[in-house]
């Protein structure tokens, strides 16, 4: 076998551990972040659908109201894959007891799927405000 | 599990109840989605609607299963202080078959609770995605 990269075939280094635990860390509190920004948004719209009295209005409220709430599930998706899949591993590894089982790849899928929802979150952001701005 | 390699020793003391307090972080976190989810989900019911009223009473029931099961892994917190207390007052370690037992009884409610979520939210998508594509 050849030099392996990364977790998934040697114990974590300590240097690694510690790097691997704040990165974990920095994740959870982006999507938290992300989670409140999403619990903003629908607020807001909330707040101008009892205010609008135009269908057509009401019916935006409604699309971009569904949109958020579709980002908001997945940020809590990704906090429950985080919690239940890519945690324990890591603390496993911490005890020593079982080595090299850390799966790198389901890791770095779900912190590429943050990087996503943080965009759709940003655009989704975007859209409420040129909502807003529109409004007569 | 894992606590099977470790002695009956101020080691195997902590480890235990580090672990112990992981899962009940998840069964915690178990509970707050369910609720969370929930909250989103009645947003949604429209009784006019056959196709999103039967899916969102299907959602609603999972959603109130994993909340109940992630509770009952919560109450065991209690067994769990009753043996720390114990072994403190009796100046005797853990009793480990216990203790693994209990560990193992709320991984065992917090991995079911979790595949519950799981689905609720992949249906809870679905009804989403119908919502904004009615909205194009």
């Amino acid at each position: 076998m050849g030099k392996k990269e990364g977790l998934t075939k040697r114990g974590l280094r300590d240097e690694y551990r510690e790097h691997a635990i704040q990165e974990i860390g920095y994740s959870g509190r982006t999507i938290e972040k992300l989670k409140k920004q999403g619990e903003n948004l629908h607020s807001i719209l909330d707040f101008y659908s009892n205010k609008v009295t135009e269908k057509e209005e009401r019916e935006k409220i409604k699309e971009i109201t569904a949109k958020v709430d579709r980002t908001t599930i997945q940020l809590i998706e990704l906090k429950l894959d985080y919690e239940f899949k890519i945690i324990p591993d890591i603390k496993r590894e911490t005890h020593r007891v079982q080595k090299g089982k850390i799966d790198k790849e389901k890791a770095l899928k779900i912190e590429e799927k943050i990087k996503e929802t943080s965009e759709e979150m940003k655009e989704l952001s975007q859209e409420v405000l040129k909502f807003i701005k529109d409004l007569k | 599990m894992e606590l099977q390699k470790y002695s009956l020793s101020e080691e195997f003391e902590t480890k235990a109840i580090e672990e112990l307090q992981s899962d009940l972080d998840r069964s915690k976190t178990i509970c707050n989605t369910s609720s969370d989810l929930d909250e989103r989900i009645m947003h949604y019911y429209e009784e006019g609607d056959r196709w999103r009223g039967k899916n969102i009473t299907e959602i609603m029931k999972r959603l109130d299963k994993a909340y109940l099961m992630s509770s009952e892994a919560e109450k065991k917190e209690i067994d769990v202080k009753r043996e720390v207390k114990r072994s403190t007052v009796s100046k005797k370690p853990l009793k480990k078959e216990k203790f693994k037992k209990i560990i193992e009884e709320i991984e065992k409610i917090n991995q079911e609770a979790y595949e519950e979520i799981k689905s609720t939210i992949k249906k809870f998508k679905e009804i989403l995605d119908k919502e904004i594509e009615e909205y194009k």
